[in-house]
């Protein structure tokens, strides 16, 4: 936390001009309940949020829950730092940066980790209108393949390996649209419904079974819809209860043949999958300056994790589990 | 590796960076920082003892612009109802020569950067209050581009481009090209907030104009009046945009924008531009035009024609005025008669009004301050420099009525050589000795050869090149009029001079501090004595001697009016002449005894002479333009500047042609002492400063004065991939700390940081580069190793990344404004992992190098107008010398090579490389203009064989890598493959022929404004030569890296073919290609470079290499040798196509 403190220094040093508020800059809505999608034009929002998973437990061909063998789990933590700009009244920018920590611990006790930077995501939303009591935004997604894609051994299984990796290697491109309605002075309903489509490319973790060389994944697009009540607890608080399911789409493997502009592409078997998560979220905004949170996530229901559960590839194989989220924003 | 190698090489090479207010380091000057309700002012002072010659103070001026600035702050904010709560940094500069009368704002920075001088360039404007006029100016800048921005400024732009390269690209995307082209195709797109500079200027001007200063002057008017009527208005493309203008053309758009906006607040009755201000704010708007629209209700179209009707209105009625008095404003001075002034000449009159306007314009927009020896053999005057002719005054056309003839080459070629050209003065009036021998002029305090300023040879250590007085000593002995160079000592910051009657005396102007004093000097320096002692600002302008020498005759700039005035040489006394609400400028005394002077005491600028006995005035000139500078030669004709549609032009009027006409004029003062020389002023205008700037000030601090941390969100796509991120600046206001630095997203991941200390008399730059890649090829196996058959082969998709890391520091100094050198060090760790590396990376190589680099451009690197798209006449030479070591820390990644047995660990080398080029102007006998030849030589020589990164690589590259806007030459080689052509020894020569397709296009096309095309021809021959063992080939690994050099031989250029990039059947002795190029010029948003090119070039010649050679996406497994490396694949002789929308060329 002691990036967020010297930012807080600064912001409170006499003639600091690098961090000075201007004139230009939109006004700030206090309540959480009423604030749009978007910061206001000029408003720079640093975030620093740490999420964390730990779970005992795959799902299986049919989805259900099926525990690991005794003493072994699986911890998920992603340490996010996020930038947030409004670009203009309408038109906010953002970069979500991870650092994530894939841990597993076998049944014998040994811990296999690995530490390191995941795709990172950038895009924007863009608001056509302001301030109202019911107000539609479109977010852009775009998840860079900046993580690591590079298995550490070359035979897969939950015993063979000495690390995970923290990207997938592939490029997704995601539009959701978001809505708002305000209900009463403490009470708004928050929806989503998206599509992300997934750029079929040459990873690093697709092996071919003879001979040298990586091949092709095509992963599932995903459709997800989402679902939220927010409460404004008291001027400062605000409390927010929902639900999201997302359904992906197939999954298929290859190569290139032969020729680089030929792509065989085969389907992997019970890749299709439906996951639904609840979560409960609390946010704390004293000023304008400042905001905390914390959420709770938990997955009510999903699919077969146990495809990609051994690289560790949480976007393709989310395991079952409470994941909780601190975060805490600097704005100015 | 290669896209590494790409960035290292992009990012380590330093660049001369951009500074705002001044050109030298000055570490001997001391900031100090006045802060004021609504203002930070930082002033510059020197640390030098008070009686060195080089010690300044701007305390006045700060005090000054203090007070100036918080009377405009509410009166500016109030125009839009926008009050800027923060604080604007304004930064005065007078430390430097260069851009003397001009100011700077950048709104979303909060940032205004003054001259604290305005030198010679202020004087057209009238009146000489800069000052107030530039603060009021700079300010409504900061509160309207604040008001008018609907993006954040903390980010006021958006930048979008890709660059899809080779066959690659369509092959990523399932295309198989029939033809074997390849194709560079990049684009890059700034997407930013409408704002044409007739609007952005314009608003400037009227605030600051409504707030009380920067009024609307005879001056003004009179640029309106003769550009309405010779039909000279800039057109409603022309208008928008601003960077393509030079001579008289930027104050066409100010005026005009100005003047519009007055026209449009009589229409509306309320102020527009604010309106405009508020409705740009709210939303984005593609098109200002829809702005105006959606203010007034009309097209901007309708608005600009109802606006020349307005104008065309008042300026009839002036014309009418004008010559019912009879006009009277002579004929321009040129030997050969102009055609638009003859009236007889046909081929003037069939002339299209394109080629007119061109041809009135010449080469320069100002002819300036015409004078004539006492004797009338010489006249002086200012016209692109310092121009000296012997000619007598009834030679000129103008006077006498002959002209020379145009086909008269014998007359025309002894004009040229009794002319004498300096282009290093600065543009005041001359002052002649009284034998007519010698005169002065105001030239550079780093006075060299004629040579060495204009190629910008002069060594200046201290980084001072102020100005001084020089006499100059005619030498008319040969057949080439001579002048013989002398500067006078002492005379530090002078500005304008006159010669006593008597020869003894020298009575200068010198500048300091905001404020112009009299002082006197003998012809060698001595005697040197301060007349006047003024602290206020007051400014003198136009300084002649009275007959009897007692006296001085100048204009002054005081009580915020433009007078004249005595000063008396022995007593100091200071007499008032006039007082008047007219601004009466460059007074001269004539041999008629009579005070000669240009006044708009009747609404325009003409030139009066004053009898100074009886004080009676009497009007010389009737124009429709407007007088400055009026000079009386032997024989009583007047020589003088007009102002017109084409520029400020020098006319004469002849002795009996002359208006000499009483006229009743208001405010003739009494010749009565109002000032004693007590060195205490004792006036009626006191400045009423209350701010005083030293008690006021504390020493400035970096940290206190930083810029709002800015960046520009950046979207780049590679490789059908998407990286996003966001550039990033912040520095200090006094410019002596400068951090940026990028940071992209994506499939590649890239972190660049940059930091600029400019505190220290050299810049010390220092930086980091992190660039990680991913990359995917296919691995061609082929069965049976037979490249015929292709039914076998079999294509491997394999993925890898690497990282590269960079780190650099230079110490770099600017000798001169064309000179460049520096001293450097820099260090690159090269890592690579992919399946089964985890999340290490495997360092692989780390290279290390010291050396220096030389770089001479006499033009300084400024490329103004058509020299932008059409270099000519200039030229460039770039030497850089570096010792450099290379580790292999992974051998075996880094390519395996073996010397005698054993792995190679390291080597280190000497590498030189020099380029030279020169832009050769071509006429054609008079039948072309703007032709230009273009030679390039490029050279460079690596002591001992090396690996082959470490090489000299050449290849045709696409600009996008390099920056939008760059000059440069990419197109040595184009006709073969980026970056495949590698060598220690390397040798280009390249020619290319420019000529334009389309000048003055001058069109818009929704935010696209396109000003110019050029074709141009290009052929390059050269080659790079590596080594190889005795035998043709080389052996185990990407280069043979031998030990012992008896193993090995190096190529010889000429004697030996390059056996690297030959194929078996083609060696290739030397490389050859041929092409043509189509360059456009344009902007985006008003004034954002948008420059884009088409080039299509051959390589005549096959080539081969390492790895995928032929750019098929699939590496041949099959080596080309039996004891080689390279691949066996080879590039056949092919066409390239780059085409860049938007990148530079």
């Amino acid at each position: 936390m002691h990036v967020l403190a010297l930012f807080a220094l600064a912001l409170a040093a006499p003639r600091a001009h690098a961090f000075e508020a201007r004139s230009s800059m939109g006004a700030w809505t206090p309540r959480q309940v009423e604030r749009d999608y978007v910061l206001p034009k000029g408003w720079l929002a640093i975030e620093l949020a740490a999420d964390s998973k730990t779970t005992g437990a795959v799902r299986d061909e049919n989805g259900a829950r099926s525990a690991l063998d005794e003493g072994t789990a699986w911890h998920y933590s992603r340490l996010w730092l996020k930038v947030d700009q409004g670009f203009a009244r309408r038109f906010m920018l953002y970069a979500h940066i991870p650092l994530v920590h894939a841990w597993l611990t076998n049944d014998e006790g040994a811990n296999t980790s690995t530490f390191a930077l995941g795709d990172i995501h950038t895009g924007f939303w863009l608001q056509p209108w302001l301030a109202r009591r019911g107000v539609l935004a479109l977010q852009v997604d775009l998840k860079a393949p900046s993580g690591v894609e590079w298995p550490s051994d070359f035979i897969g299984g939950a015993n063979n390996t000495s690390g995970f990796l923290t990207g997938t290697g592939i490029t997704n491109l995601g539009a959701i649209l978001h809505a708002r309605q305000q209900l009463g002075s403490g009470l708004a309903l928050r929806g989503c419904v998206g599509y992300v489509h997934k750029f079929p490319q040459v990873v690093g973790y697709v092996i071919e079974d003879e001979g040298f060389g990586n091949g092709w994944l095509s992963a599932g697009d995903e459709t997800r819809v989402g679902l939220e009540v927010q409460l404004q607890a008291a001027d400062a608080w605000a409390v927010d209860l929902g639900a999201r399911y997302s359904h992906r789409a197939v999954y298929r493997m290859g190569n290139s043949g032969q020729s680089a502009s030929s792509l065989v592409l085969e389907t992997i078997a019970n890749s299709t999958g439906d996951f639904v998560d609840t979560g409960l979220g609390v946010s704390f905004s004293p000023n304008q300056h400042f905001e905390a949170g914390l959420d709770l996530d938990y997955q009510l229901m999903g699919s077969d994790t146990r495809l990609f559960g051994h690289l560790g590839l949480e976007e393709f194989s989310p395991q079952p589990g409470l994941t909780v989220t601190l975060q805490g924003v600097l704005r100015w | 590796m290669v896209a590494t190698a790409l960035c290292a090489l992009l990012l380590s090479l330093p660049a001369a960076q951009a500074r705002a207010g001044y050109y030298s380091n000055h570490p001997d000057v001391d900031w100090n920082t006045l802060e004021t309700e609504h203002f930070v002012i930082h002033w510059p002072e020197s640390s030098r003892p008070r009686d060195d010659e080089h010690y300044f103070t701007s305390g006045f001026t700060a005090a000054q612009v203090a007070e100036i600035a918080e009377e405009v702050y509410p009166r500016v904010c109030g125009r839009v109802g926008y009050f800027v709560e923060e604080k604007t940094h304004i930064v005065i500069y007078d430390q430097d020569r260069g851009w003397e009368g001009n100011g700077f704002a950048l709104a979303e920075w909060n940032w205004v950067g003054i001259a604290a001088d305005w030198a010679s360039t202020y004087r057209p404007r009238g009146r000489m209050e800069f000052i107030a006029d530039v603060v009021a100016h700079e300010y409504a800048h900061i509160v309207s581009l604040k008001a008018y921005q609907p993006l954040s400024e903390g980010s006021t732009g958006l930048q979008i481009g890709g660059l899809a390269e080779d066959e690659e690209w369509l092959r990523r995307w399932g295309t198989e090209p029939s033809v074997h082209t390849n194709a560079d195709i990049g684009a890059d797109v700034l997407i930013v907030t409408d704002g044409p500079i007739w609007w952005v200027e314009g608003t400037a001007e009227l605030w600051s104009h409504l707030s009380g200063y920067n009024f609307w002057g005879s001056s003004r008017e009179a640029f309106m009046r003769v550009h309405t009527l010779d039909g000279k208005l800039p057109s409603i493309d022309e208008w928008t945009t601003q960077a393509d203008k030079w001579g008289i053309e930027p104050e066409r758009n100010y005026q005009s924008g100005y003047s519009f906006g007055l026209y449009l607040n009589e229409r509306y009755g309320e102020d527009m531009y604010a309106r405009f201000d508020t409705l740009s704010g709210e939303r984005f708007h593609w098109s200002w035009d829809r702005v105006v629209e959606e203010a007034t209700g009309q097209s901007t179209e309708q608005l600009n024609s109802d606006w020349r009707g307005w104008l065309m209105e008042r300026a009839q009625a002036d014309l009418e005025r004008v010559e019912a008095a009879g006009r009277v404003e002579g004929r321009e001075l040129a030997l050969v008669q102009p055609g638009w002034e003859n009236e007889d000449d046909e081929d003037w009159a069939e002339l299209s009004k394109k080629v007119q306007d061109e041809t009135m314009e010449g080469d320069t927009s100002y002819q300036e301050m015409p004078s004539y020896s006492p004797d009338g053999s010489y006249m002086a005057w200012f016209d692109r420099g310092f121009q000296l002719r012997e000619i007598r005054p009834e030679d000129w056309g103008a006077v006498g009525g002959t002209y020379v003839d145009e086909k008269d080459r014998k007359k025309l070629r002894h004009y040229a050589r009794r002319t004498f050209t300096f282009e290093h003065a600065e543009y005041y009036r001359t002052a002649w000795s009284p034998d007519s021998k010698q005169f002065i002029v105001t030239g550079p305090e780093d006075m060299a050869s004629d040579f060495r300023l204009e190629q910008g040879l002069m060594f200046n250590a201290d980084g001072y090149n102020w100005t001084q007085l020089l006499i100059g000593t005619i030498d008319a002995e040969g057949k080439q009029l001579e002048v013989d160079w002398q500067p006078i000592p002492g005379t530090l910051r002078a500005r304008e001079a006159a010669w006593s009657p008597d020869g003894g005396t020298i009575a200068f102007s010198r500048y300091g501090d905001g404020t112009h004093n009299l002082w006197t000097v003998a012809p060698d320096g001595s005697a040197l004595e301060q007349l006047t002692f003024f602290a206020d600002g007051t400014q003198v302008q136009g300084i002649s001697f009275l007959p009897e020498a007692d006296e001085l005759l100048v204009s002054l700039f005081r009580d915020e009016r433009q007078d004249l005035w005595l000063v008396g040489l022995e007593s100091g006394e200071l007499t008032r002449l006039t007082d008047s609400q007219a601004d009466e400028t460059d007074p001269v005394m004539a041999p008629d005894g009579r005070a000669w002077f240009s006044s708009d005491q009747d609404g325009i600028l003409n030139v009066y002479a004053m009898d100074l006995d009886t004080l009676e005035v009497r009007k010389q000139t009737n124009l429709i333009g407007s007088a400055y500078g009026p000079f009386v030669a032997d024989g009583g004709h007047l020589f003088f500047t007009d102002f017109t549609s084409h520029g400020f032009r020098i006319k004469a009027i002849p002795a009996g042609e002359l208006k000499d006409e009483p006229v009743s004029y208001g405010g003739i003062y009494k010749r009565a002492p109002s000032y004693a020389h007590s060195g205490e002023l004792d006036s009626t205008w006191a400045p009423g400063f209350v701010v005083d700037a030293k008690a006021g000030s504390v020493p400035f601090k970096a940290r206190s004065a930083l810029f709002p941390l800015s960046g520009w969100p950046v979207l780049r796509s590679t490789d059908r991939n998407v990286e996003a991120g966001s550039g990033f600046f912040i520095g200090d206001y006094t410019e002596g700390h400068w951090f940026e630095g990028e940071a992209t997203f994506g499939k590649d991941n890239f972190l660049w940081l940059s930091y600029w200390l400019d505190t220290l008399w050299p810049s010390v730059l220092a930086g980091y580069m992190r660039y990680t890649y991913k990359g995917t090829y296919g691995y061609g196996l082929d069965e049976d190793g037979v490249v015929e058959t292709t039914d076998d082969i079999t294509v491997v998709d394999l993925k890898f990344e690497q990282a590269s890391d960079d780190i650099w520091t230079y110490v770099m100094y600017y000798p001169s404004e064309a000179l460049w050198v520096g001293l450097g060090a820099d260090a690159s760790r090269y890592s690579f992992r992919d399946t089964g590396d985890g999340r290490s990376f495997v360092p692989y190589t780390g290279h290390a190098g010291f050396g220096a680099f030389f770089e001479w451009n006499p033009s300084g690197g400024w490329y103004w107008g058509d020299q932008w798209i059409n270099p000519r006449g200039q030229r460039r030479l770039y030497v850089d010398y570096q010792y450099r070591l290379t580790k292999l820390l992974d051998p075996e990644i880094a390519g395996g090579v073996y010397d005698d047995g054993e792995l190679l660990e390291g080597y280190g080398y000497h590498q030189l490389m020099a380029s030279y080029t020169e832009f050769i102007p071509i006429g054609w006998f008079g039948l072309s203009e703007h032709h230009t030849l273009q030679l390039d030589f490029e050279g460079g020589y690596i002591d001992r064989n090396v690996m082959s990164w470490d090489e000299f690589i050449a290849g045709g590259r696409h600009p996008y890598h390099w920056g939008s806007g760059t000059i440069g030459n990419n197109i040595q080689f184009s006709g073969y493959e980026g970056w495949s052509l590698t060598g220690e020894t390397m040798l280009m020569a390249n020619l290319s022929y420019r000529f334009p397709l389309w000048r003055d296009i001058n069109a818009k096309a929704g935010p696209i404004y396109t000003e110019a095309m050029y074709l141009q021809f290009f052929g390059t021959v050269g080659n790079l030569w590596s080594y190889r063992i005795p035998e043709n080939s080389h052996i185990e690994g990407w280069s043979m890296v031998a030990d012992d050099p008896d193993d090995i031989r190096r190529e010889i250029p000429g004697k030996d073919y390059a056996y690297k990039n030959s194929t078996t059947d083609h060696p290739n002795y030397w490389l050859t290609d041929a092409g043509l190029e189509l360059r456009v010029r344009a902007f985006i948003f008003n004034d954002w470079d948008w420059d884009s090119f088409l080039r299509v070039a051959y390589g005549f010649q096959p080539t081969a290499g390492y790895g995928d050679v032929n750019a098929d996406l699939i590496q041949s497994s099959v080596a080309r040798d039996a004891a080689s490396e390279l691949s066996d694949e080879v590039e056949p002789a092919t066409l390239r196509v780059y085409l860049g929308i938007g990148t530079g060329w």
